[in-house]
């Protein structure tokens, strides 16, 4: 039976969409956060900063934009925390996506592909914080500039100006690893 | 939702970076959302706060004062200033007060020896 969540701090969030909308939360939380430990964490801060009504859901945009803007936030907060840390800066540096897990290494293509995977995760991740999650917004969630500016928390200008450094950082990136390849 | 702003010559890095991210995100599984959406505290704070037993406490305490407020003796009569004065004085016993007079000793009727006639030694004095 599909658990309910009690929203009576948050009357405008339709519960039904707010599950549909988890495994969206848990990737964007994946990219705000260093691993999957702190992305499970950031994203129980959402959902109990919703529930307890710190976060109230006024209307004014998508469901989904609000959520990940205060994802978002959750997960600046915790940076910040741990931004002097070199265990943690050191343990973000070493994370690496299971792609083993997610199909076999049979075939020279399945291979091929996550190699790519890899090498394009590597020069995403070494992007600074702001430029990878415009860029995931954008390029991979299929919003609008002016949306992703309403979850980065910036002006549309200001987000634009990342998302085309973002790009520009990212293809510099693919080329020296293909050179050094 | 409108059109995302994408350059079509970004198209191959933005299906690049697709697939690396969805890759990704098929890799770390989604927790189920039950588990991740805070029950039990929800659980914890849906309970009411109880006020019956803070009520309780509340009077029997009211209670108790009015009782040690006015334990005092009821029959005892107001104490007259001026004989408060005299029985805290250091001479409280010269005070002719009513209690005393009741138990006044009756007055001697023994005749008792005159001191010119009483004639003690010095060894005597000692005794």
């Amino acid at each position: 039976m599909p658990y309910e969540p009690t929203l009576q701090h948050n009357p405008l969030i339709n519960p039904r969409e707010l599950e549909q909308l988890h495994d969206q939360c848990f990737s964007w939380a994946l990219t705000c956060a260093r691993d999957r430990a702190e992305a499970e964490e950031v994203l129980q801060m959402t959902y109990l900063a919703i529930m307890e009504g710190r976060a109230r859901f006024g209307g004014t945009s998508s469901l989904r934009t609000w959520l990940f803007a205060v994802i978002r936030n959750h997960a600046r907060s915790r940076w910040r925390l741990a931004r002097r840390s070199l265990q943690a800066i050191a343990r973000f540096a070493s994370f690496e996506p299971q792609f083993a897990a997610a199909g076999s290494t049979d075939s020279a293509a399945e291979y091929q592909r996550q190699q790519e995977h890899r090498q394009v995760m590597n020069a995403w991740r070494l992007l600074p914080l702001r430029q990878r999650e415009v860029l995931d917004l954008v390029f991979y969630r299929d919003l609008p500039i002016a949306e992703a500016a309403q979850v980065l928390g910036v002006s549309i200008g200001t987000a634009r100006i990342h998302y085309e450094r973002a790009k520009a950082a990212l293809k510099r990136a693919l080329t020296a690893e293909t050179i050094d390849d | 939702m409108t059109e995302p702003d994408i350059d079509p010559a970004d198209s191959e890095l933005r299906s690049a970076l697709r697939s690396g991210i969805a890759a990704r995100d098929r890799a770390q599984r989604t927790p189920p959302f039950s588990r991740v959406w805070p029950r039990e505290v929800e659980a914890t704070r849906s309970r009411p706060l109880s006020w019956g037993p803070a009520f309780v406490a509340t009077v029997l305490l009211a209670v108790i004062v009015a009782g040690v407020w006015r334990w005092p003796d009821h029959h005892s009569a107001p104490l007259d200033a001026s004989l408060a004065h005299q029985l805290s004085s250091d001479e409280f016993w010269h005070v002719p007060t009513d209690a005393i007079l009741a138990y006044e000793a009756p007055r001697l009727s023994a005749d008792l020896p005159s001191p010119d006639s009483f004639q003690v030694s010095l060894e005597e004095s000692y005794l």
